[in-house]
């Protein structure tokens, strides 16, 4: 079907990259600066065109302060308004970053979106905003999304260190979620090259490969000598290694690991959300159950 | 290869104390509320009493002077907004050098000095030395933030969290009550949950501690591992106190996943009967 050119045109699809990506970028800004040199020349030369056809003095000694004055005004009112429109910015992002800890994705989604559809005051806050977006697109399992946006912030903005793991880990996840295997290998190369040889990120999405191409046994040894490490950095998330570790022991038929492995992860972390990261594990997660949790948990 | 004038100044050997900290923000604000309406009465008299020239003259002399003044001070904010990426990066040497720049040096805008003694509240509180940090945070809450009033949560957090740490429990709760008066942001909250845990354990109040435990290990889910490990262990240590066997019970395993336990009581006494 064709759109008539009366039909007004459509909005875009929502979270759309290229649109968002497009619509975002910075706009270049003039100092106000220079408008106010800008006025402040117009004035003195109007008091000169004004003198020249037969104003009095008195009048024109009195406008020029009268002038000067709405100008600094005018300035002072445009740069509070700036700074109003800048902490708008900074509490949507705050808001945002809110939702996204607390799962709220719908919420998150929606606002990301609308801060996306222009651009941003700062360059900072459309690079949190991309971040934000990788995560909800990953969420809503739209990998190859996401791994667009990775590759943009990757490519055209410096961030740093912590950032720019924690990015890449998270562009290598999506690309095994998307059976991208090749480019996943290169990834994880990549952040072994960049200093994190050793890190938490890169030895979860080691494991994550070695159980999704079906290396149990790689994935089982890399666990369990790296697991202080991952219990230092992850946190709650060490949850997500106990449960790809419990797969891979269910691979290697031992059993009592898995089960003992999967107890511990769904002690972290709801089943619900570890099948939705890895739904490798299904199959584990049918076998063993969550364990059990008080009341109200 | 050749060099650029660094933007770092050169290292100090003499970390600056609180007490300093503090008598040079009251003196720059002093001297710059001084110069502020200096400047103004002279703009006046000009104005009403002067002749031509002297207006001009008047008003050239005070916009030269505010431009110099406020060129200097633009260094002093530079290296307050500086810091704090230090302090979050784990930088604090360089921290310390560039925040006693800041402090040293005389601003005429008082937003700048203010930020930097809340970067150096900050920094104390990272480095551990709550006494300071309790001083720094006082001093901040003492004086009139305006559009820096947005500080005021961080420095009552800092205040309360230091407080706990010194044993000074009234202080604590006073900065936790005045907290409860203002809306907080997530990382706040969080911040406030584990400061109030802290205090309500040094207190024995475990009832109140273990009201509402789903959605405090929820939130505790959120911290960083050792917040949550800790926070944890403090809620089932209140469980156990209120014979809540089973959530207990299965918070100290969460705990045993996330931390070595042994380091968590050696850092936390009070914990080691959860694990005796």
């Amino acid at each position: 079907m064709t759109a008539s050119p009366s039909q007004p045109s459509l909005p875009p699809p929502f979270l759309d990259v290229p649109t968002l990506l497009d619509r975002s970028v910075p706009q270049a800004q003039v100092s106000r600066v220079w408008y106010f040199v800008g006025g402040f020349l117009l004035v003195i030369m109007g008091m000169a065109v004004l003198a020249s056809v037969g104003m009095s003095e008195g009048l024109t000694q009195a406008l020029i302060p009268l002038v000067l004055m709405l100008l600094v005004g005018g300035m002072l009112v445009a740069s509070f308004l700036t700074v109003q429109k800048h902490r708008a910015q900074g509490r949507q992002i705050e808001a945002i970053e809110e939702f996204v800890l607390l799962r709220n994705w719908t919420a998150a989604a929606v606002a990301v979106e609308q801060l996306l559809l222009s651009p941003p005051r700062s360059t900072t806050v459309r690079v949190q905003a991309l971040i934000f977006l990788a995560s909800v697109l990953s969420r809503y399992s739209r990998h190859a999304d996401a791994i667009m946006v990775q590759d943009y912030l990757l490519e055209n903005v410096a961030m740093d260190p912590s950032t720019d793991n924690g990015l890449r880990a998270g562009r290598a996840i999506a690309m095994l979620r998307e059976d991208h295997l090749f480019d996943a290998d290169r990834a994880i190369a990549e952040l072994r090259r960049m200093g994190d040889r050793e890190g938490a990120g890169v030895t979860l999405v080691e494991i994550y490969r070695d159980v999704k191409t079906g290396h149990p046994a790689e994935a089982v040894q890399m666990f369990e000598r790296r697991l202080p490490t991952l219990r230092e950095k992850l946190g709650h998330r060490v949850a997500d290694a106990y449960a790809l570790a419990a797969r891979a022991y269910d691979l290697l038929h031992r059993e009592d690991d898995a089960r003992q492995a999967w107890r511990r992860a769904t002690m972290l972390a709801p089943t619900v959300e570890l099948t939705r990261r890895y739904p490798e594990i299904t199959a584990t997660a049918n076998r063993f159950g969550p364990s059990a949790a008080p009341v109200g948990m | 290869m050749e060099t650029t004038a660094t933007t770092v100044p050169p290292p100090t050997t003499h970390p600056i104390t609180a007490r300093t900290a503090i008598a040079r923000l009251r003196r720059d604000l002093a001297l710059g509320w001084f110069l502020k309406v200096t400047i103004a009465v002279v703009l006046i008299v000009a104005i009403i009493g002067g002749d031509e020239t002297t207006q001009t003259a008047a008003f050239f002399a005070v916009g030269i002077a505010w431009v110099a003044l406020a060129m200097g001070s633009r260094r002093g904010s530079q290296l307050a907004a500086g810091s704090s990426s230090l302090i979050a990066a784990g930088l604090h040497e360089a921290a310390e050098v560039q925040l006693s720049h800041a402090i040293g040096k005389f601003s005429l805008f008082r937003s700048a000095k203010l930020l930097s003694i809340h970067h150096l509240a900050l920094l104390r509180h990272t480095q551990q030395r709550f006494d300071e940090s309790a001083q720094l945070s006082r001093a901040l809450l003492g004086h009139r933030l305006g559009p820096l009033r947005a500080l005021t949560k961080s420095a009552r957090l800092m205040l309360a969290s230091a407080s706990v740490h010194l044993n000074d429990l009234p202080a604590a709760y006073t900065a936790i009550s005045q907290l409860y008066a203002q809306r907080l942001s997530l990382g706040e909250a969080l911040h406030l949950l584990r400061t109030q845990l802290d205090y309500e354990s040094r207190i024995g109040a475990w009832t109140h501690m273990a009201n509402g435990l789903p959605v405090k290990v929820q939130l505790a889910e959120l911290m960083p591992t050792q917040d949550a490990a800790a926070v944890q262990a403090l809620l089932a240590l209140a469980a156990r106190k209120t014979g809540q066997k089973e959530w207990e019970e299965w918070l100290c395993q969460r705990v045993g996943m996330l931390t070595d336990v042994g380091e968590l009581t050696t850092r936390m006494p009070l914990l080691r009967e959860l694990w005796a």
